[in-house]
């Protein structure tokens, strides 16, 4: 490979600078820094400062550059590398010391910051010009690129882009073409033929091998890892707008399930690196902000506008480093910072309009009225007790005794002829009527949302502070009426150099954000429900006219028809219930950076992250009658901070790089709680305003808090030899204050190794093979991420009631384990990068096997003896699977770009081991039984229940009396042919929750200032219970349901999954379990965004004098193919937010699809 | 280089020995190395065990589910309007261990046996008590703990012994202890100190707490109860009945000097407890204000807010009614058959004393308060919370455990059982407990000899309808009563009893109900119960 400069350090380790640089300011310094910045030509007021002894060229050209801006471009091999010298100078210009240590062999040009260095004479090589070449360097988006190194191949005569962008250079008469060349871009070849102007595109260089990617502790080249790292940079993550990191990373990093539980505004997210390790610890990964280890809520809260990249770390060889917290991944964010130069401020914003995109098919006024009435007239039939009699009868029926008939209910019913209704409804004045109203509740609280968001960046500095301040807001509106999350965030961040050795970094961002909750009644399955129950039957609210009676005026409630139960309406609610979610996070840091000699560096930090919760929640009068309005008031505040102490060294000789890095470090995290609740309120004027006015006979408060903390000493090696052979090992010694006081402490080790093949003699052969590394890890890591205190045997207190007044009472509450450890996970990985084509495609492929041992499990125990389950170590998961990441830069041209982008991820979860009997751990109690189970050889996220085999026909009649059932009935399964349905020994496993694999596809098309990209993702496998058809097709009659209920048994209609129609309330029994009829298919292929930009030609925004305005539409989840009958395949309702199984669907909060118009403007 | 040691070593030192780092120290709660030496601090821990009692009226893992319903419905003499609280599986012998009225009971009872081991385990160490203070504590909590097993050997049989604060989870699994040995280890010996030895007064208790006079109503029924089945059988010789289900003794009563010798000292206790309270009236059961009053003897406590509340009111409400600012879900029903063998005369089933028949509509749905929806059939008013039900808000009604009507029962019935043992029994000891509950519900007095097994046990099921009784009845006596129209047709054998809404005769299986599934799963060497799931499978 003819490569005429060698990029080598500096420019590379400026680009880090700019963006890796450790980080710290307080907002009033980072102002008067604003002033202080420099036009001058850098080489003329540039001073510079040289102490070196037995220096070769090469390591001066590197001091010179590691104490100032220059950059030095030479061909190594022309360096005299023998000669050694030492020099001496202080307040010298670039000149001065140029001319002082350069002999008569060479010659330089220094173009700004940019200094290139040549054997035998500039001027020479110049003479022999003879036409002048000009022209412009943009990116893709249309910005010029000052810097980038424009040259004439095979030679060595090049010159540096200007400010804007320009160039303009003299090339020899036989030259035929440029090759222009930038740090973080695709280097390209130019042909120039007779050209004089040349204006040309770089695009971005995301899968080169000279990126840098964030590890713990410290940065790498992509090309020296040896472990398992996916990089995100800023403009990947924000291709679509998103309003938080989980929107943000969703599909693009192979081996990474983020799953958005539900489509409320600011909504809970669960995310997966590489599967479910643990059954009863968390299974989140560790999020690292800018060196913050465990910034809470960084998914859900962080404002993605400020990230500039992101680093996913899956293996265990890079995970390791962070030791007890490591086992489910670590996700390294570092955030935006200062630049020097320019002060460059950025606007971004946009409008988004949510809606529906599925919807559920409920039962209308007539074909509620029919099932209605169907159902009572089977009363006797399944009402089996001898002694029943139908209940109510009457009210429903058109004849019978007492209760109110369809005469009586004037304010539902109007009188029509005989047959003037397709359902006879006979009151009991022998007249017929039907209803008078027919409303779809579900379009009532849910409605288009409009959401938007506003994003202010600034960023500057000069060479010895540099500063950035970002402020964003964002309103992000839900489909459900009064739900909605608006977040306020602000960051501030600087670096400063207080010497040649030492800088500081800081940062502090904050955070607010307010959510406005509605997804909720007073009856499980929330308001989503309530739109399914309440009957259609009903208005809204009753017409303010006399024909009303009583009514007029008022909300309706499924009690105007006395025939089932009584759930809210659910527009009423929304209208009485007030529920906010307040959140503020302070997060800051101050880093110190010491260069103790050229190879070792000392790192220090101390940082903080407060969060502040508090819930405000009221429930209105009308709506709470047992308890005439009451008040709910949550507070949390958390205390984290850390203080992190490390060494960095380097080291090269010869054909041996060595580098390291050992550190300590210290943290806490502190807790309090405090809740307080009252009820029975004269007037709903308080609200949750003041929680005193209530006049509850005993108001409930309560408060809890507490500590954990850390201690740990980590170290890391790299070791590479000739840039081809790769080794790293890694140590972290934690002790945690969770754990039992005869097991503090863990060590979590590991080690990996990787062949960059394609550096080997015979690769460099094969013309087409730019990058090919073979990688093997393994390690071990831990989780921790048990409560505080769960090692300890402790003594509650209950209060009881004795005598009309309540009193203390001390009871056991749970079983110490003094010998509780980590949970640890050992992990093998195997991966390979390729790279084709000077990287124009780029394949990663990764298979994984992680085994974790010694689980924190929740061992169950006898309750004869203890309280029933204790924290243990026992039992083994394990987790397999392959990661794949395609990139390929399909069509190449300077008008016309097509890339394409594929995620693939398949992860296999199994229970090798579990508790000391292996006795299976049935979990997620509900309606029927328990909904999930734990048993070896299983998914830790399987499904349970019985097997529906349809319903019982009239031919089966014998059969069905053998289970005390009739025809019509619904048919089980009998397992184990026992002449009984057990829910329990006739169940079995009916599926995972978790997909078999994931398929992210983009592809990214740019046609001189259009762009347009489309994302598709698909899901393969993957089990969804839908819980609705226990209350709304199973159960029938008691409120409104599903219209599949219209399918259900008949005489006539016999072959079907849905029992004959009964009222529950009338007595009747009627049967409904988890079973195979709620667990549903969630594949689904998914329109996850689709994105039409425009960036304004050069012309215009000259005019304008802003760098840069690109306009834009996307789509998201625009469409969803899937089986999965409800709103949609991923995502489980507010009530089941399990850890280890999604997707358990009780009326989730439907996700919308999205438009959105934005703008980006780069002033 | 000097500097950062130097800044390494400040930092080390600022933050000490890292061992004080990691250390532990709970804040909001306390831990088994804590001492209690205060006197507040003894009467928290004999408070602690009453906390499981309030979960005799509380749910399971489904709207309308009841634990007290669970212990009606197997006596076949119950009915439920809401089919999803799984109790008509009852009906076709469809249950098992694995269903929430086994794994409930199992685990509140144990609860509460664990609760007063911890107790016992640190009582003695209060300094702060006076002895007569110490002594009556563990007399309370003492009583609580054979009360809590006196449960759990009538629902389960054998049961593991556990008398002791685990603290080795090694030994977290216990076999199942005969229940003689239960009997004669445990619940005997503790209330004979709360009765012979301790220093509680024989007053009533008026805050739930327990009394000497509770601690004898108590000792006075485990000896009638002991004096039958199954530890009469279980004392003839083979202890391993639980397991084989060879259950073979039907006649009652007893007839053997042990039977006798328990019968003498249930005598004594309720001789002395004889005329120590008075009968009221029938709303006197559903009314708040007489909580720990009147003829109550020991009550479970409730306070009308949520989470204390008693579970029971809205339960025993006709389904969906609409008479109830609650809800209402009709699964704490007798069946029609067992309200129409009352007789027709009895106070007791007239309106609106221990069955309502109609009732008007709550506000929530009928401003104007008209009449509700004919009932179907009678519901139990014995626990109508009027205030509760109507005005809304929770239900602070106690329930009874035992009350004076119980006692005069267990008197007639003792005395009678002695006299059928040989011994001499005058005809006012045999008829006046009886009578007075007669007298009550204007029934006719009875004569010495209108007492039999079947007037006594008919005369409970009228008195303790529902109040989780008639269960324990059964198992004791081994005897069912056929219903029957204005009276019970006849008492007959347990085994080979039909009740009417069943589609199966009692077998020796229902002599015991099946043990806890998660108990069963989780201790490896606790077997199951005859005839019934799940059985131990075993590592």
């Amino acid at each position: 490979m003819k490569k005429i400069f060698d990029l080598l350090c500096i420019a590379q380790q400026r680009w880090e600078k700019t963006i890796r640089i450790m980080k710290l300011t307080a907002g009033l310094i980072l102002f008067a820094m604003i002033s202080a910045s420099a036009v001058n030509s850098y080489s003329q007021t540039a001073r510079i400062n040289l102490n070196v002894k037995d220096a070769t060229i090469v390591d001066i050209f590197r001091e010179i550059e590691r104490n100032s801006e220059f950059g030095f471009f030479f061909k190594s091999e022309e360096m005299n590398l023998e000669k050694r010298q030492s020099v001496k100078v202080s307040d010298a210009t670039i000149d001065e010391v140029l001319k002082k240590v350069l002999d008569d062999n060479y010659s330089y040009r220094i173009l700004d910051k940019n200094i290139v260095v040549t054997k035998g004479n500039f001027e020479v090589i110049q003479a022999q010009q003879s036409k002048k070449v000009s022209g412009k360097v943009t990116d893709k988006s249309g910005v010029s690129l000052p810097g980038v190194s424009v040259v004439v191949k095979g030679t060595t005569t090049g010159i540096i882009t200007d400010a804007d962008g320009k160039f303009s250079l003299n090339v020899p008469a036989n030259a035929t073409t440029l090759i222009f060349s930038f740090v973080g871009m695709q280097t390209q070849d130019i042909a120039i033929a007779d050209k004089t102007e040349v204006n040309i595109l770089l695009l971005d260089e995301t899968t080169a091998i000279d990126e840098v990617v964030a590890i713990g502790y410290g940065t790498q080249k992509k090309k020296d890892l040896t472990g398992s790292v996916t990089n995100l940079s800023a403009d990947k993550l924000l291709d679509r707008p998103a309003l938080n990191v989980a929107q943000a990373i969703g599909g693009k990093v192979a081996g990474v399930k983020i799953i958005e539980r539900t489509g409320a505004p600011g909504g809970e997210v669960m995310i997966r690196v590489r599967g479910t390790n643990s059954i009863n610890s968390a299974n989140e990964p560790l999020f690292v902000v800018d060196g913050v280890v465990g910034v809470k809520n960084a998914l859900t809260l962080l404002n993605p506008n400020e990230i500039q990249s992101m680093d996913v770390l899956k293996d265990a060889s890079a995970t390791a480093i962070y030791g007890a917290r490591g086992s489910n991944g670590v996700i390294l964010i570092t955030t935006k910072r200062g630049v020097a130069g320019k002060t460059q401020v950025e606007y971004n914003s946009y409008v988004t309009r949510g809606t529906m995109n599925r919807k559920f098919y409920v039962l209308d006024a007539e074909q509620m009225m029919y099932v209605t009435k169907q159902a009572w007239m089977n009363v006797n039939k399944y009402a089996t007790s001898p002694n029943w009699s139908a209940c109510f009868d009457a009210s429903i029926l058109p004849t019978g005794a007492g209760g109110k008939t369809y005469s009586e209910m004037p304010y539902l019913f109007e009188q029509t002829t005989q047959g003037g209704y397709s359902v006879p409804l006979m009151g009991a004045d022998g007249n017929y009527y039907k209803p008078r109203f027919d409303t779809n509740w579900e379009s009532q609280i849910f409605k288009p949302s409009t959401s938007t968001n506003h994003q202010v960046n600034i960023r500057g500095g000069n060479d010895v502070a540099k500063f950035g301040a970002f402020l964003g807001y964002s309103l992000e509106d839900g489909l459900l009426d009064h739900s909605n999350f608006r977040r306020y965030s602000g960051k501030l961040n600087g670096d400063i150099k207080v010497s040649d050795r030492i800088s500081i970094s800081t940062n502090l961002g904050i955070n607010r954000s307010k959510e406005q909750v509605n997804d909720e009644s007073f009856f499980s399955g929330g308001i989503a429900r309530a739109a399914v129950e309440a009957y259609s039957i009903l208005p809204i609210q009753y017409p303010n006219d006399p024909l009303y009676g009583t009514y007029a005026g008022q909300w309706s409630s499924n009690a105007d028809f006395p025939a089932g139960e009584t759930p809210h309406n659910p527009v009423h609610i929304t209208n009485d219930v007030e529920d906010f979610v307040n959140r503020t996070q302070i997060t800051g840091d101050v880093t110190f950076n010491y260069k103790i000699t050229p190879e070792l560096s000392f790192k220090s930090n101390i940082a903080v992250d407060l969060n502040f919760r508090k819930r405000n929640k009221y429930a209105g009068r009308a709506i709470n009658t047992g308890e005439n309005g009451s008040v709910d008031i949550q507070t949390e505040n958390t205390t984290y901070w850390q203080n992190e102490n490390y060494f960095n060294y380097s080291k090269t000789m010869g054909d041996h790089a060595f580098t390291g890095m050992i550190g300590l470090s210290w943290s806490r995290y502190e807790y309090e709680n405090f809740q307080g609740w009252n009820s029975n309120f004269f007037d709903d004027f308080y609200g949750w305003h003041n929680i005193g006015a209530g006049t509850a006979t005993r108001p409930r408060v309560s408060s809890w808090d507490g500590q954990n903390s850390l201690n740990s000493y980590f170290a890391r090696a790299n070791y590479t030899y000739k840039g081809k052979y790769l080794f790293t090992a890694t140590g972290r010694e934690d002790g945690s204050s969770r754990f039992g006081s005869n097991s503090k402490y863990g060590f979590f080790p590991s080690g990996s190794f990787a062949w960059r093949v394609s550096e080997e003699d015979f690769a460099k052969k094969v013309e087409s093979l730019s990058n090919l590394k073979l990688r093997l890890s393994v390690g071990q890591t831990g989780n921790q991420e048990i409560g505080s205190y769960v090692t300890q045997t402790f003594i509650s207190s209950e209060n009881v009631v004795m005598g009309g007044t309540v009193i203390p009472g001390l009871y056991p509450s749970s079983v110490g384990n003094a010998d509780l450890k980590w949970e640890k996970t050992t992990q093998y990985d195997a991966g390979v990068d390729l790279g084709l084509f000077k990287d124009r495609l780029t394949i990663n492929a990764d298979y994984y096997y992680k085994k974790t041992e010694d689980m924190l499990l929740d061992v169950p125990l006898p309750r004869s003896t203890t309280v029933g389950q204790v924290k243990k170590n026992y039992g083994t998961i394990e987790n397999k699977g392959y990661e794949l990441t395609i990139g390929s830069h399909n069509v190449k041209s300077n008008d016309f770009n097509w890339f394409t982008d594929v995620t693939f991820s398949a992860n296999q979860n199994k229970i090798l081991q579990l508790g000391p009997t292996g006795a299976d751990i049935l979990r997620n109690y509900w309606v029927g039984g328990a909904n999930t189970i734990l048993r070896e050889g299983e998914s830790v996220a399987s499904f349970f229940g019985l097997t529906r085999l349809g319903t019982y026909s009239t031919e089966e009649a014998s059969l069905a009396a053998r289970y005390g059932f009739v025809p019509g009935d619904v048919k089980y399964l009998d397992r184990n042919n026992d002449g009984a349905i057990n829910f329990v020994s006739d169940g079995s496993v009916l599926g995972s929750a978790f997909p078999k694999w994931d398929m992210n596809v983009g592809n990214n098309f740019t046609y001189k200032n259009f762009d347009f990209s489309i994302d598709l993702k698909a899901s393969f496998g993957a089990k969804k219970e839908n819980r609705t058809n226990h209350s709304s097709e199973d159960r029938q009659a008691m409120a409104n349901g599903k219209n599949s209920i219209l399918n259900a048994w008949r005489p006539d209609h016999q072959n079907t999954m849905i029992g004959q129609v009964r009222p529950g309330n009338g007595g009747a029994y009627y049967q409904t379990y988890p079973d195979t009829h709620w667990i549903e298919d969630a594949s689904y292929l998914r329109g996850e965004g689709m994105t039409f930009g425009y960036t304004l030609p050069k012309v215009i925004l000259q005019k304008l004098d802003v760098s840069k305005i690109r306009l834009y539409a996307t789509a998201k989840n625009f469409f969803v193919i899937t089986k999965y009958s409800g709103y949609d395949p991923e995502g489980s309702d507010r009530d089941n937010q399990d850890t280890t199984t999604p997707g358990m669907d009780f009326f989730m909060y439907p996700r919308p699809t999205s438009y959105t118009i934005g703008v980006n403007v780069i002033f | 280089m000097k500097y950062s040691l130097l800044l390494v070593l400040g930092i080390g030192l600022a933050f000490g020995s890292c061992q004080s780092f990691l250390e532990e120290k709970p804040t909001e709660k306390l831990t088994s190395e804590t001492n209690i030496t205060s006197a507040a601090g003894g009467l928290a821990l004999a408070t602690g065990p009453y906390r499981s009692l309030r979960l005799w009226t509380q749910g399971g893992d489904a709207w309308g589910k009841n634990m007290a319903a669970s212990l009606e419905y197997a006596t076949g003499k119950a009915y439920t309007q809401y089919q999803a609280s799984i109790l008509n599986l009852y009906e076709s012998n469809a249950l098992s261990g694995d269903y929430d009225y086994f794994i409930n009971q199992w685990n509140n009872w144990y609860q509460g046996v664990r609760d007063c081991n911890l107790a016992l385990s640190m009582l003695p160490n209060v300094t702060g008590l006076t002895a007569n203070q110490k002594s009556s504590y563990i007399a309370e909590v003492r009583s609580l703990r054979a009360f809590y097993y006196f449960n759990l050997v009538r629902y389960y049989g054998d049961v593991p012994y556990n008398t002791g604060v685990l603290t080795d989870i090694a030994l977290a699994s216990q076999p199942r202890s005969s229940l003689k040995t239960i009997y004669d280890k445990i619940i005997v010996p503790d209330l004979e100190y709360a009765v012979n030895e301790s220093t509680l007064a024989d007053v009533q208790s008026s805050d739930g707490r327990i009394t000497k006079l509770s601690a004898r109503t108590i000792l006075a029924d485990v000896y009638l109860t002991m004096a039958g089945y199954p530890y009469q059988e279980v004392e003839a010789g083979d202890t391993t009945k639980c397991i084989t289900g060879a259950w073979t003794m039907t006649d009652y009563p007893v007839k053997t000097p042990s039977a006798k010798a328990f019968l003498l000292k249930a005598k004594t206790q309720l001789d002395f407890l004889y005329g120590k309270f008075s009968l009221g009236t029938y709303d006197d059961m559903h009314n708040p204000a007489m909580n720990n009053k009147g003829e109550a003897i020991f009550q479970a406590q409730y306070l009308a807010i949520s989470d204390r509340d008693n579970g029971i009111v809205q339960v025993s409400l006709p389904l969906a009614s609409q008479i109830s600012q609650n809800d209402e879900n009709g699964t704490f029903v007798p069946s029609l058959a067992y309200h129409d063998a009352y007789s027709a005369v009895d106070k007791r089933v007239q309106d609106r004393q221990y069955f309502f028949y109609s009732d008007t509509r709550s506000t929530k749905y009928d401003a104007n308060e008209g009449p509700a929806a004919k009932f179907s059939m009678p519901f139990l008013y014995k626990y109508y919370d009027k205030v509760s039900i109507k005005m809304g808000g929770r239900s602070g009604l106690n329930w009874p455990f035992y009350r004076y009507s119980e006692v005069l029962l267990m008197l007639t019935e003792v005395n009678w059982t002695l006299a059928q043992n040989g011994e001499a029994i005058s005809a006012d000891d045999l008829t006046k407990g009886i009578n007075a509950i007669r007298n009550r519900a204007l029934l006719p007095a009875y004569a010495s000899v209108d007492i039999t097994l079947k007037s006594i046990m008919a005369e409970r099921a009228y008195e303790l309808i529902f109040e989780s009784k008639m269960l324990w009845d059964m198992r004791r006596t081994r005897k069912a009563l056929k219903d029957g129209s204005g009276q019970f047709d006849a008492l007959e054998n347990f085994v080979g009893h039909q009740p009417k809404n069943f589609n199966y005769q009692f077998s020796a299986k229902h002599l015991l109900s099946p043990v806890s599934a998660t108990e069963i799963a989780n201790n490896s060497v606790c077997q199951q119960n005859f005839g019934w799931a799940p059985v131990q499978k075993g590592k």
